[in-house]
């Protein structure tokens, strides 16, 4: 499958496992996979294609070294914010950074 | 000389392949440039860069080099005949670099020729390649980043990666220990001050290797690029900030750098050899201006490979600064230094007269080397007596199996040396700190005696050797 859609880090998703099984929308960062530009978004973001009605596919940077391995998650982009936008990182993504260095 | 005139002169010496077949910005143009790089290949021009306009242009491979020539293109861009000796090559790069000479300003050049400002900056107008699967983003890799001293008028030009966030900001890896990073660290970012910040690409192929020469802290690298040209290199004023920066540029990107402020950078396939990077916050480039040549032409380093320009300009060059810094400036008795391409940035080989260095210079040499921040991307350093060759990987190589001391001859520093952060075994804590520890192999035999060395020539008969010789053998 090639990789088109959009791209996070594993770590950015971790703290909103909740919402990813309610459904819930939360606000992520992400690139786009076309030009790699980075965006900050209002986003549902499911296991399945089937949970959303606008689904693209969302490749994840897995914990280790960072690179794509499996198969891709799927977003729904329901509003792209200000791009000043920073979002706080919660301690849990920090936490899990220790064995590979990324921070 | 400008980055056009220098791709000319690569062409009339048979170094530019021009690729007249369209080219996606995204991976394919770093593929071909790191297959290239690895068989010593020509300089490329990439004539088409897919979803870009004509005349849009990329360039690699401008520093890499022939196998066993990597100085060939660093001879062109001095204006030296190509078939120049390596031996003369550091000669001439020497007796430039110790002839600096002052810049001179000037009311317009090309880099001004496009203008966009405030909303209108785009950076994605340009071809920012893709340059490894798994990288954070698509990356400027060889440039030169611009910025003064908050308490004095020195400007230092350094060459740092970049990666795009979006239109109008960039990540830059600003690692501890490097001068740049120096400067907002310990000066800008302290007094809450935004730091004055552009970013320069292409111009004349001096730029490249004065920013990324060992100049000390104070010193303005656009003086070394003067006496590299042997005549003032012409700056114009930002438009957007109080920089200069030089005239006959590609593409210039003016904007700040502020305090508190940091973005994730990387990962990244860097000079090491691993898409690692690690991803870190690092600050964040706000771009409030671009200017640019018409047509510009956006040159790329796909690090990572071997013979690329950044392991060339590591090579070729930094070895003659740090040949230059222990014999010169410190007086030490060393006969060659070479970063061999087979280990990148991180295993300088010191050759040591024997006889001539006074007990304890190794260890000083190494001390030296170790402790200052621009050598940080140095942890292995390698002692070998003045007979070697460095640059011949197999001499040294044995020299460190037979005389290096096991236990007497591996030194290991104390913790708190500058490190870059892009080891893969640095830790979380040291990647944090830029500081780590360092070692030194002393594979050098000093004022001690040494039994005869077995050689043909020495050990035996003079008629024995003829026969041999009669018979086609060497």
């Amino acid at each position: 499958m090639e990789r088109t859609g959009y791209e996070v880090y594993e770590l950015y998703l971790k703290p909103h496992q909740a919402e990813i099984e309610s459904g819930a929308p939360f606000a992520l960062e992400i690139r786009s996979r076309s030009d790699y530009r980075r965006l900050v978004v209002r986003a549902r973001v499911a296991r399945s294609k089937e949970q959303l009605a606008n689904p693209e596919p969302l490749w994840v940077r897995e914990e280790k070294w960072e690179q794509i391995q499996g198969e891709p998650l799927w977003i729904e982009i329901l509003e792209e914010l200000d791009e000043e936008t920073v979002l706080e990182r919660a301690e849990a993504s920090r936490e899990g950074v220790k064995a590979y260095g990324s921070t | 000389m400008d980055l056009r005139e220098y791709i000319e002169r690569l062409k009339a010496e048979g170094e530019l392949l021009e690729v007249e077949t369209e080219v996606d910005w995204n991976l394919e143009a770093a593929a071909i440039s790191a297959m290239n790089g690895r068989i010593g290949g020509p300089a490329l021009l990439f004539r088409k860069v897919k979803g870009y306009p004509e005349g849009y242009r990329l360039a690699g491979n401008l520093f890499g080099g022939r196998k066993g020539r990597e100085w060939i293109r660093y001879a062109i861009a001095l204006g030296l005949d190509p078939g120049i000796s390596y031996e003369e090559f550091i000669g001439e790069y020497l007796r430039r670099l110790g002839a600096p000479i002052k810049p001179m300003v000037v009311d317009q050049g090309p880099c001004k020729e496009e203008i966009h400002l405030g909303k209108d900056v785009n950076l994605f107008e340009f071809p920012w390649p893709y340059l490894h699967q798994g990288d954070g983003g698509r990356y400027g890799t060889i440039q030169s980043v611009i910025t003064k001293d908050y308490y004095s008028d020195w400007v230092n030009w350094g060459n740092y990666r970049a990666m795009v966030h979006t239109k109008n900001k960039l990540g830059v890896l600003l690692s501890r220990g490097q001068q740049c990073a120096y400067q907002f660290y310990e000066h800008w970012e302290p007094n809450n001050t935004p730091m004055p910040f552009c970013i320069a690409i292409g111009g004349d192929p001096v730029y490249f290797m004065a920013a990324c020469s060992y100049s000390p802290e104070g010193v303005n690298e656009v003086d070394v690029a003067g006496g590299l040209r042997q005549a003032p290199i012409q700056l114009v004023k930002a438009e957007t900030n109080d920089l200069y920066v030089p005239a006959d540029c590609e593409i210039v990107i003016e904007g700040e750098v502020r305090p508190g402020e940091r973005m994730d950078e990387g990962p990244f396939g860097e000079y090491f050899g691993f898409v690692h990077g690690p991803r870190q916050p690092m600050p964040v480039f706000r771009v409030t201006a671009i200017t640019h040549r018409r047509n510009p032409i956006f040159p790329f380093v796909c690090e990572g490979v071997r013979g690329t320009d950044g392991n060339t300009v590591c090579s070729v060059l930094w070895s003659i600064a740090l040949y230059a810094a222990l014999r010169f400036l410190l007086g030490y008795p060393v006969t060659g230094v070479f970063l061999p391409l087979e280990t990148p940035y991180s295993a300088p080989v010191v050759a040591v007269e024997r006889g001539k260095a006074d007990p304890g210079a190794v260890a000083e040499m190494a001390a030296y080397m170790q402790q200052l921040g621009p050598f940080g991307h140095i942890d292995h350093e390698i002692f070998v007596d003045g007979h070697v060759k460095p640059w011949e990987v197999g001499a040294w190589l044995r020299e460190v199996a037979l005389k290096a001391d096991p236990v007497k001859g591996i030194h290991v520093s104390a913790p708190n040396m500058w490190k870059v952060t892009l080891n893969v075994y640095q830790t979380p804590e040291e990647l944090r700190a830029g500081m780590g520890s360092k070692i030194f192999i002393d594979a050098t035999t000093g004022k001690q005696e040494v039994p005869q060395v077995v050689t043909l020539r020495d050990l035996y008969p003079g008629d024995v050797l003829e026969v041999f010789s009669k018979g086609g053998g060497r």
